[in-house]
């Protein structure tokens, strides 16, 4: 390896280790979701007396890709609801939240849009019009897109793993009006937002009164309980 | 102090920030990507290449079924010419016991994964998946309830 390429690939580390770690620790676990998920479809398989399948065949099924989908829809969803609920709503003494009295979109000084933007601004900050008011919203919005579009493809194909479990138990499938006015569609969400909803309330409550050393997640240890961030 | 949200921003920041070098090029990629993946995977809903060989297997067994119900054993699940044996004390005679109707005009075909049904107009048939093709796990079935949770009743079925 040239020296040349190894300061490159050091540096694009340094960068972007957050990124590359999650990115690969989210292709490890959905390999092992393929592999343990296989083995439960093959066990029900042999037990009812059907065809085992091949890996190939069950990553490509509706019935993996609706486990997956269920998942990325209430992550993102997650991530959605705080982007938007934190613009307006505080909590007291929690990292993962604005100061009180900060509530609110901001104004164009403190967002660095338009006459005080800066030079190395995103240029659609810099400019107005539709660009800017696209741009203040985009974290927001390929975020919400985004969840949209898992809870859709998780209808689709959750209707067509519920119908795969139907007509083996000699019952007639259903269309997607019927799935998702239904108590799997609705069982496979609910469980799903209701613990992402644990997860981020709990944090922002805990973050009021525990540390970690060194995590941007975290206040710093010795910073009293009621300051809201380390701005104060 | 950095909220949560920003983990967002930096697990994304691909998807979602301009500033630094190269990132521009990374949003036209990530985003549609992301896009990619998740429509692919609506894709696994497509099941219709299989309706032909579905309908083709229902219609050469509901067609054996009266006149040479060994060869119509054949194209049986596993489970299902066991369960004709146990009953009948073989599959061709639990066959023959069942007087199964030929077969009518096809209503409408569903495949789902490795699963599939053929509504014909007088009676239901379901199929699975196996290695060697489509066989039928149970057949001459009709409505036992009005309620949809009830299962179809049907004269040759597996366990």
């Amino acid at each position: 390896m040239s020296t040349g390429h190894r300061g490159g690939v050091k540096a694009a580390w340094q960068h972007n280790s957050l990124t590359i770690v999650f990115g690969v620790l989210l292709l490890v676990f959905v390999v092992g979701q393929a592999i343990s998920g296989l083995a439960e479809y093959d066990e029900t398989a042999r037990t009812i007396g059907l065809q085992q399948i091949s890996m190939l065949r069950y990553v490509t099924s509706s019935s993996f890709a609706v486990d997956l989908l269920e998942n990325w829809q209430s992550e993102y969803l997650q991530f959605t609801l705080y982007i938007l609920l934190t613009i307006w709503l505080v909590q007291r003494g929690s990292s993962e939240s604005k100061k009180p009295g900060d509530e609110g979109r901001g104004s164009d000084e403190e967002q660095l849009v338009g006459r005080f933007a800066r030079p190395d601004s995103p240029r659609w900050a810099q400019r107005g019009g539709w660009r800017r008011s696209v741009y203040s919203h985009s974290l927001l919005l390929v975020m919400g897109v985004v969840f949209v579009l898992s809870w859709c493809a998780q209808a689709v194909t959750g209707r067509v793993a519920e119908n795969q479990q139907r007509m083996r138990d000699l019952r007639d499938p259903i269309g997607l009006g019927d799935y998702v006015a239904g108590p799997d569609f609705w069982s496979r969400t609910l469980q799903n937002w209701q613990s992402e909803m644990l997860a981020i309330g709990s944090m922002a409550v805990f973050a009021i009164y525990l540390r970690e050393r060194g995590s941007p997640e975290s206040k710093p240890v010795g910073m009293p309980h009621d300051v809201t961030t380390s701005d104060d | 102090m950095r909220p949560l949200s920003s983990l967002v921003s930096t697990g994304n920041r691909s998807c979602l920030v301009g500033a630094g070098v190269g990132y521009a090029d990374h949003v036209r990629v990530t985003c549609p990507a992301l896009v990619a993946v998740v429509a692919g995977l609506s894709l696994t809903a497509c099941s219709t290449a299989d309706e032909p060989e579905v309908t083709a297997v229902t219609q050469r067994f509901l067609g054996l079924a009266g006149s040479d119900p060994a060869a119509a054993c054949t194209l049986l699940a596993p489970r299902t010419v066991e369960r004709l044996a146990d009953d009948a004390g073989d599959c061709a005679a639990g066959l023959r016991d069942a007087r199964l109707r030929a077969p009518d005009s096809i209503r409408t075909v569903t495949v789902a994964i490795d699963s599939a049904q053929v509504v014909l107009s007088g009676q239901v048939v379901f199929l699975a998946r196996f290695d060697t093709g489509w066989l039928v796990t149970a057949a001459g079935c009709t409505r036992a309830s009005s309620d949809d949770a009830v299962p179809y009743r049907c004269p040759v079925e597996g366990d």
